[in-house]
């Protein structure tokens, strides 16, 4: 032991030991949570069938009985992209499909683009019910496309825009999609499975989220999968392997999943003019929405299924500065714990089942507790050593466990991965990404955590300003590897970004 | 810079406990062997489908040039093509062929045991090979396959599988028996879904001269919708008001059911 100052009075050792016990208590829970949520994703990815690889055979199945679906594609100052991703949609596979874009207030051309590519026409049409809170300015058929419906209306966030597709949806599954992401052209038939082969008590299905970049992508979809070279993405690629093919897996499995990601996600339309849509003023309102529908339906005693399939596959553009993660993940955790102190009531409520008596706690202890006890962990570290109450040898010893152990989740998620039914990655970008796994825990985990912590800040301060992340678009390789051109690249997106919507 | 280490002279030596030294050693070691093993896997599995790919290829233009041309089929040559073609390629033939290339091909891959180790899969109790196995035998037609395609719809290990082995026995142009269809009805469980209606569709497509039975099965659980189904219904419902029984457990519509009662 060796100590830089006069050792604790016994009143501050016990307060020390007493923190120090907290914080070993939340650790062990939070990675034996992470332990059971893998175990049981890895077991479900052994005993359960291997999904058909084959579109044809999906098809097939699925032509007969194809129940129709509108996809809801919001769009706010998109002139650059909007053509190519709406024929992307366009050009999913599925029997009885239709594409609603809904124009959020855009100041560029967007609208412009619409009208000249797909020769647009005034036409009306009733909605049995609004659930968006502007006005809409024009609604259009498409000379061209029989199925493309577009909505014209003034800016709201995004929910808004979304409630507004749902407004004017005619199907009876409503698939919420991001503009800029691209979703495999057999994912709507996949995903429509547990609708068609379950009963009615399926209320949405989600998928998995891949990111994009590094990867080729052509004609509104990925042709060659890939990672790119730049730590970022790279580490970001493993956090969503952790989470989509590890947390949700055993989530959904076990009935407690809390989230079906806004980028991508089927739900019945009833179900969702009956609960009024997403929430206008929320941060996270993918996670607000699928507590809310579960909510209600436990509320009225109503039999309710949420099912994941990690086969779905909807490819995504991840943040690629410090600034973009940043505000990605402070506005995260602030629409995390938005919706736990909303919905607090179901926390440890046996009237919520699973979903009240585990998610929710689980919730709690990663979104509110979790942050500030590793931040708390940390700062104890360094006491510790400082006053010569810790050994820094068992310091050291519990700093590289606990990176041994993230690599070996890491690790374990690779293995599922291995076993899905899509493309995967060569050899060559599996091996950046074992790289990866490892580097990842010195520094990039930190400062996630140090973000999250901000957003606990930002949500005490109710700050609810939606800060842009940078996005470079889809399909291009890599982002400028010196920072000036990084930088200048930033200034030269974040100019064209959609700005910040208008705070509620 | 020099402050610094004086101060790193100043610390005591490390003592690493023994017990977390070894459990972050074992870790680590672990985590190698389970990185060498992944990335291992993932080359040999990159040159296997490109290999794979290839002669996948090769063996549908091999079976191709030996089925499609003037004159009659040489069997002789095509049953040594069979025995040197890998069965992902033959199945892949048989997705891209109809008519007499596909039967032909179809009766001598039967004589070839091709299908045999799909055969032998079923009932293996893993549901991911039963269900590729039922995929496969989708193109058999020869009685045994039949058969042991039947006996997993009624008796599969899990309704997926039973789902599975309905269809593809109807795929293979078989169609149930009345009862076996009805005790599958009866195993799926209580409630109806778009499931049922897409058998049934796929029933009425394959069979639409000989809807009648289509009906019995259907009246067994007084299933209806609007399918062609219907009007043949009707006609089987002689007894309406057990039907309509049997349709309230379900929790289905029985409109043609209630209009006769």
């Amino acid at each position: 032991m060796f100590a830089y100052v006069e050792p604790l009075a016994p009143a501050g050792l016990a307060l020390y030991n007493t923190l120090v016990a907290f914080c070993i208590v939340v650790v062990v829970l939070r990675n034996g949570a992470a332990v059971i949520q893998l175990a049981v994703a890895l077991y479900a990815n052994r005993r359960e069938a291997e999904p058909t690889r084959d579109a044809f055979d999906l098809w097939q199945r699925t032509e007969a009985t194809a129940p129709r679906i509108s996809v809801i594609a919001p769009a706010f100052n998109e002139e650059l992209s909007i053509a190519q991703s709406i024929q992307s949609l366009l050009s999913l596979q599925y029997p009885d499909l239709e594409v609603i874009v809904v124009n959020d207030g855009s100041k560029d051309r967007t609208m412009a683009i619409l009208h000249d590519t797909f020769g647009l026409f005034p036409a009306e049409r009733e909605i049995d019910r609004a659930l968006h809170g502007t006005r809409v300015v024009g609604t259009y058929a498409s000379r061209d496309h029989d199925n493309l419906f577009v909505v014209d209306k003034e800016n709201g966030r995004k929910a808004d825009a979304t409630n507004a597709g749902i407004s004017y949806s005619t199907g009876e599954l409503i698939c919420i999609i991001d503009a800029d992401s691209v979703i495999d052209p057999e994912g709507l038939l996949r995903a429509v499975q547990p609708f068609i082969e379950g009963d009615e008590t399926v209320i949405a299905v989600g998928g998995s989220i891949r990111i994009a970049n590094g990867c080729t992508i052509r004609n509104g979809s990925v042709v060659d999968v890939g990672t790119g070279r730049d730590w970022l993405p790279l580490f970001q690629t493993l956090e969503y392997f952790r989470a989509f093919l590890g947390g949700r897996v055993a989530s959904a499995r076990l009935s407690m999943l809390l989230l079906i990601s806004g980028a991508f996600g089927l739900f019945r339309r009833d179900v969702l003019i009956e609960a009024g849509g997403y929430q206008h003023d929320s941060l996270g309102e993918d996670l607000e929405l699928l507590v809310r529908l579960q909510r209600i339906a436990f509320e009225q005693n109503r039999p309710h299924t949420v099912a994941y399939l990690p086969e779905i596959c909807c490819w995504t553009e991840a943040p690629f500065t410090i600034e973009g993660i940043r505000n990605q993940r402070t506005r995260w955790q602030q629409g995390g714990l938005q919706v736990f102190f909303k919905h607090r009531k179901m926390l440890f409520n046996p009237r919520y089942g699973r979903l009240g008596m585990f998610a929710f706690p689980l919730l709690a202890l990663e979104d509110l507790i979790g942050p500030i006890v590793e931040l708390l962990g940390y700062m104890l570290m360094v006491v510790g050593l400082i006053f010569g109450i810790l050994n820094s040898a068992v310091a050291i010893l519990f700093f590289l466990l606990t990176c041994v152990f993230g690599s070996l989740m890491s690790a374990a998620v690779l293995i599922i991965e291995e076993r899905q039914p899509r493309p995967v990655f060569g050899a060559r970008d599996l091996g950046w990404l074992l790289i990866a796994a490892v580097v990842e825990n010195f520094g990039y985990r930190q400062l996630i955590q140090y973000y999250r912590l901000r957003g606990v800040v930002h949500f005490m301060k109710k700050k609810t300003a939606w800060a842009a992340v940078p996005r470079m678009g889809l399909g291009v390789k890599a982002p400028p590897r010196h920072a000036g051109e990084r930088r200048k690249a930033d200034r030269s997106i974040e100019a064209r970004a959609p700005e910040a919507p208008p705070a509620s | 810079m020099t402050l610094f280490w004086a101060m790193i002279e100043g610390l005591p030596p490390l003592r690493f406990p023994e017990g977390p030294t070894a459990a972050v050693a074992g870790g680590c070691a672990l985590l190698a062997a389970i990185f060498l093993w992944l990335l291992v896997r993932r080359v040999l599995a990159t040159l296997r489908h490109r290999n794979s790919q290839a002669a996948n290829l090769f063996g549908v233009r091999e079976l191709t040039s030996c089925v499609i041309g003037d004159g009659p089929v040489d069997l002789d040559h095509l049953r040594d093509t069979l025995e040197q073609t890998p069965t992902a390629a033959i199945l892949q033939f048989m997705r891209l062929h109809r008519g007499a290339p596909q039967a032909v091909v179809i009766a001598q891959a039967e004589l070839a045991g091709v299908f045999d180790p799909a055969l032998k899969a079923l009932g293996c109790g893993t549901v991911s090979r039963e269900i590729e196995a039922l995929k496969q035998l989708q193109f058999a037609r020869g009685p045994r396959f039949r058969s042991a395609v039947l006996k997993q719809a009624i008796r599969g290990s899990t309704p997926l599988i039973r789902v599975e082995a309905l269809f593809t026995y109807i795929a293979m142009g078989s169609r149930p028996s009345e009862i076996a269809l009805a005790a599958w009805i009866d195993d799926t469980g209580p409630t109806l879904t778009p499931r049922h209606l897409a058998l049934f569709q796929l029933v009425a497509d394959r069979l639409p001269g000989d809807l009648s039975y289509l009906a019995k099965a259907v009246e067994t659980r007084a299933f209806q919708e609007q399918f062609a189904v219907l009007a043949v219904q009707h006609e089987h419902l002689h007894h309406p008001l057990p039907a309509m029984g049997a349709a309230a457990r379900l929790r289905a519509p029985v409109k043609p059911a209630l209009r006769i009662a």
